[in-house]
């Protein structure tokens, strides 16, 4: 079991973060709070600002405004800047940045230096990622899996404040993806360390963090628990970046969305009145024979199916495990949800 | 295979002859000994520093916010445009009387005559000539490393300098070791410097005794081969093998290092290497070149003909190494020959043996074989000299060419055209042009510079710039020396910045 001093649990504050590319600003803003034990994704497309925002927490990019603190010590900030050495950030790069040259026991004992007792801290931490009989292989003889459950070791092993993980997974074949993401779940719940996670993978996001926050153009565009997100997405964007969504014209009267598909009961947030962009989940929605639309393509999963229903001008999504349609065939299409969200048009993000 | 051959030919005649002269073998070898132990430790002290040199001044061109980098880069690699021979007639020529140095010396109160000679001033020019063979190898990984590595050092709780230490210079050691071979290789088989700095090595041995004491000069030959030999498997055995960073991360640009206050000492050993190594040799050589020029000693039109007959031999040299390798490089990539394998080594093989070595059993065996005399100091054999010699450094840029198009693309172009013809013209040879011709282009560059072999084979009365050079410096004519060296070296450094600089980015 692993022991942890009660204060490597650190909490972490980023309070207005910018940070620049040469010429070009690519984090606009950022502010997150992530709490001791917390573990926090960031979710985004490539290009969103989500690496560059975990390289500022650890060091190794120049914030140009704002400031971070971690476990309340303030590292980067107006006057302040705290090497990354000093940071007691350990990080988990992508490709596993394990040192060629060095076996497992080396690259795990690396960041031990002068501490005592290395031998039986390097033992402990590779019991703990299932590691315990590799210790003396080199890093180039390791499967992926193998290669980044070291790095985790290697990056816990000093006790560090707070763990960054750089999409750990990514290189990593699908299959193997899904078993190395559970054991790293179930290993950093069990050492209960402060986490933020990077990835573009909305479900490695939602699977594995407590809270996620979406990125989007250099801003983060919203923070909250995955079901949070998926049902309350802020804006339209984040809507189609977390899940499958329609986004269809509607408007808004007494608390009802009235839209192509009928009246939809909406949820309490969001416009009161006017004219709205509604989201409707394709698991909202159903399918019965009738006349009414037309089934374009369907994409068959087993367990459901996702068909892509033309009605009139609009192109709905429907994702069903009811019924046995082809292409061609008629259907009517049927809201079978509780609530929907909505935005004003006017201030809708478009896509 | 008889490509191979022809590359093995004159390594294996220099042992035949050598073991054929037999009786005298042991005697000629016990009087080579000395001449051994200088050049071997003239040329483990010239690799040791140029080691040191080259990888220091690899990380701090490359990963440092040194001022004025991006000069810096091209400067420090432009000593390879400059001949050994051309450095050592510099130093000394600035130590004689009229010399820029001899000048400052007296100056500060020494007495003349100064004078360069020995191991010091062999091992000084040597070191400055070339430390770029292990800066380019070393540079080029430190760029292609993934940045990664440090940066987990770096959170793992280590300084800069301690993650120089403890993972950058782990990963440079191959680089480092391949450099200081081929630094180690260079001299060896050095000959101008060495001849003109009065350093009694091996080469030295072999060019003095090869019309008077054949004996003493093939055992000399043999002694110099095994050497080179040694040293390449040696370095092969200590080679891990490279790895292709498949895993590379697309992110590859490291925030350089912040030198802060070491800005301006690092800055000054920067300056010194490369003033050193570039600017006061061509200081050196213009004084020289003009005064000859000002009180017309020296008329340009003489180097005409030089100049012409350099870039010819040049010219020629490259199209028909490239050529000769090409083929071989396709059998190794495409086919992983095993024929071919072993036709590589011998073409690699070329590289270690000293062109002295090759230029002296060319002369022999031209000579005395009834049929070939008529081939004595001419044109094809001088030539044929410089392939052997410089015919590896086409094969490693023939070898990325043939890569440039893999077997997808050509089964692809397959099923579009019928034509074998057609797709050599529109797909290969488009694909393969660059890596073709920075392969011509090493080969040009080694040609130009080239001394010992020009010197034993050229026909009679065929003046190259480095012939050139060579000859007025023996008639202590110091001033064409500067005039000719500066058109060779203005040359080479236009080949050395085409083609080693440009095609870094």
């Amino acid at each position: 079991m692993i022991s942890l001093a009660s204060d490597a649990r650190a909490s972490l504050h980023l309070e207005g973060v910018d940070a620049s590319y040469g010429d070009g600003q690519v984090l606009h803003d950022a502010s997150l709070a992530v709490a001791p034990g917390e573990m926090l994704s960031l979710l985004g497309p490539s290009g969103c600002g989500k690496t560059t925002l975990l390289r500022s927490i650890a060091g190794l990019h120049p914030v140009s405004a704002g400031q971070i603190e971690i476990g309340g010590r303030l590292v980067a900030g107006p006057n302040a800047w705290v090497a990354p050495e000093h940071r007691r950030v350990g990080m988990v790069f992508q490709d596993g940045a394990l040192f060629p040259h060095l076996d497992v026991a080396a690259n795990v004992a690396f960041g031990l230096k002068g501490q005592t007792d290395i031998d039986a801290r390097v033992a402990e931490v590779l019991q703990l990622v299932d590691m315990a009989d590799y210790g003396h292989r080199l890093p180039g003889t390791l499967s992926g899996g193998q290669q980044q459950r070291v790095a985790l070791a290697r990056a816990l092993a000093p006790q560090p404040a707070v763990l960054l993980l750089d999409e750990p997974f990514s290189a990593l074949d699908a299959g193997l993806r899904h078993q190395v993401r559970r054991d790293v779940r179930r290993i950093l719940h069990e050492v209960g360390i402060t986490v933020v996670m990077v990835t573009h993978d909305q479900d490695e996001a939602f699977v594995m963090a407590d809270r996620v926050a979406v990125m989007h153009g250099g801003r983060i565009e919203q923070v909250g628990a995955p079901h949070e997100l998926y049902e309350n997405p802020s804006s339209a964007w984040v809507a189609r970046f977390v899940g499958e969504a329609n986004v269809v014209a509607g408007e808004i009267s007494s608390g009802l969305a009235e839209t192509t598909l009928g009246a939809l009961p909406l949820k309490p947030q969001g416009p009161q009145a006017g004219l709205a962009d509604i989201l409707i989940r394709p698991e909202q929605l159903q399918l019965v024979a009738g006349s009414g639309g037309v089934v374009e393509s369907v994409e068959y999963f087993g367990h459901d199916a996702l068909y892509s229903v033309r009605t009139g001008d609009e192109m709905l999504d429907v994702r069903t495990s009811l019924g046995q349609f082809a292409p061609g065939d008629d259907v009517v299409v049927k809201f079978v949800g509780s609530t929907v969200s909505a935005w004003a048009r006017d201030t809708v993000t478009t896509v | 295979m008889l490509l191979g051959l022809l590359f093995a030919l004159p390594g294996v005649f220099v042992l035949v002859k050598a073991l054929q002269f037999g009786g005298a073998l042991g005697d000629t070898l016990v009087e080579a000994l000395d001449p051994l132990w200088r050049t071997v430790l003239l040329a483990t002290s010239v690799a040791a520093t140029a080691a040191v040199i080259g990888t220091g001044l690899a990380w701090t061109l490359v990963r440092t916010n040194v001022p004025g980098r991006r000069v810096l880069q091209v400067l420090a690699v432009l000593p390879l445009g400059l001949p050994s021979f051309v450095g050592a007639a510099a130093f000394i020529a600035a130590l004689a009387p009229g010399g820029i140095l001899h000048g400052v010396l007296e100056a500060v109160g020494f007495e003349g005559p100064f004078r360069a000679r020995g191991f010091w001033p062999s091992w000084f020019v040597l070191s400055l000539a070339t430390y770029p063979y292990v800066l380019l190898p070393v540079a080029a990984r430190l760029r292609a490393l993934r940045p990664s590595l440090e940066e987990s050092a770096r959170l793992l709780g280590r300084s800069s300098v301690g993650t120089f230490f403890a993972v950058t210079l782990p990963q440079l050691r191959a680089s480092v070791l391949a450099g200081a071979m081929l630094v180690f290789l260079y001299t060896v088989s050095e000959f101008g410097a060495v001849q003109l700095l009065g350093f009694d090595t091996l080469t030295r041995v072999i060019f003095a005794t090869q019309l008077t004491d054949r004996a003493t000069s093939f055992s000399a030959a043999a002694l110099l081969l095994l050497l080179a030999v040694v040293v390449v498997a040696a370095e092969r055995s200590f080679h891990e093998p490279i790895r292709p960073d498949d895993r590379a991360n697309s992110r590859l640009d490291n925030p350089p290092t912040q030198l802060g206050r070491w800005v301006v000492p690092v800055l000054f050993a920067v300056g010194s290497v490369v003033g050193l190594a570039l600017v006061a040799p061509i200081a050196s050589l213009s004084t020289w070149a003009v005064r000859g020029l000002a009180d017309g000693r020296v008329d340009v039109g003489d180097l005409v003909g030089p100049a012409i007959n350099t870039a010819i031999v040049g010219v020629f040299t490259a199209v028909v190494a490239v050529l000769a390798v090409l083929p071989l490089a396709m059998l190794i990539v495409r086919h992983r020959s095993r024929a071919g394998r072993v036709a590589s080594v011998a073409v690699i093989g070329g590289f270690a043996v000293p062109g002295i070595v090759i230029a002296l059993s060319l002369v022999f065996w031209s000579a005395n074989t009834p049929l070939l005399s008529a081939l004595y100091q001419t044109f094809p054999i001088l030539i044929l000299a410089y392939v052997i010699h410089f015919g590896s450094q086409a094969l490693g840029a023939a070898e990325t060419a043939v890569r440039a198009v893999p077997e997808g693309l050509r089964d692809s172009a397959r099923l579009l055209s019928p034509s074998r013809f057609d797709r050599r013209r529109l797909v290969e040879l488009p694909l393969m042009r660059p890596g073709l011709l920075s392969g011509g282009g090493l080969v040009l560059l080694s040609t130009i510079k080239e001394l010992p072999a020009t010197l034993l084979l050229a026909p009679l009365g065929f003046e190259t710039l480095a012939t050139e050079v060579w000859g007025s410096f023996e008639e202590g004519f110091y001033a064409e020396v500067g005039v000719a060296s500066l058109v060779l070296v203005a040359l080479s450094a236009v080949l050395t910045w085409g083609l080693v600089l440009r095609n870094q980015h």
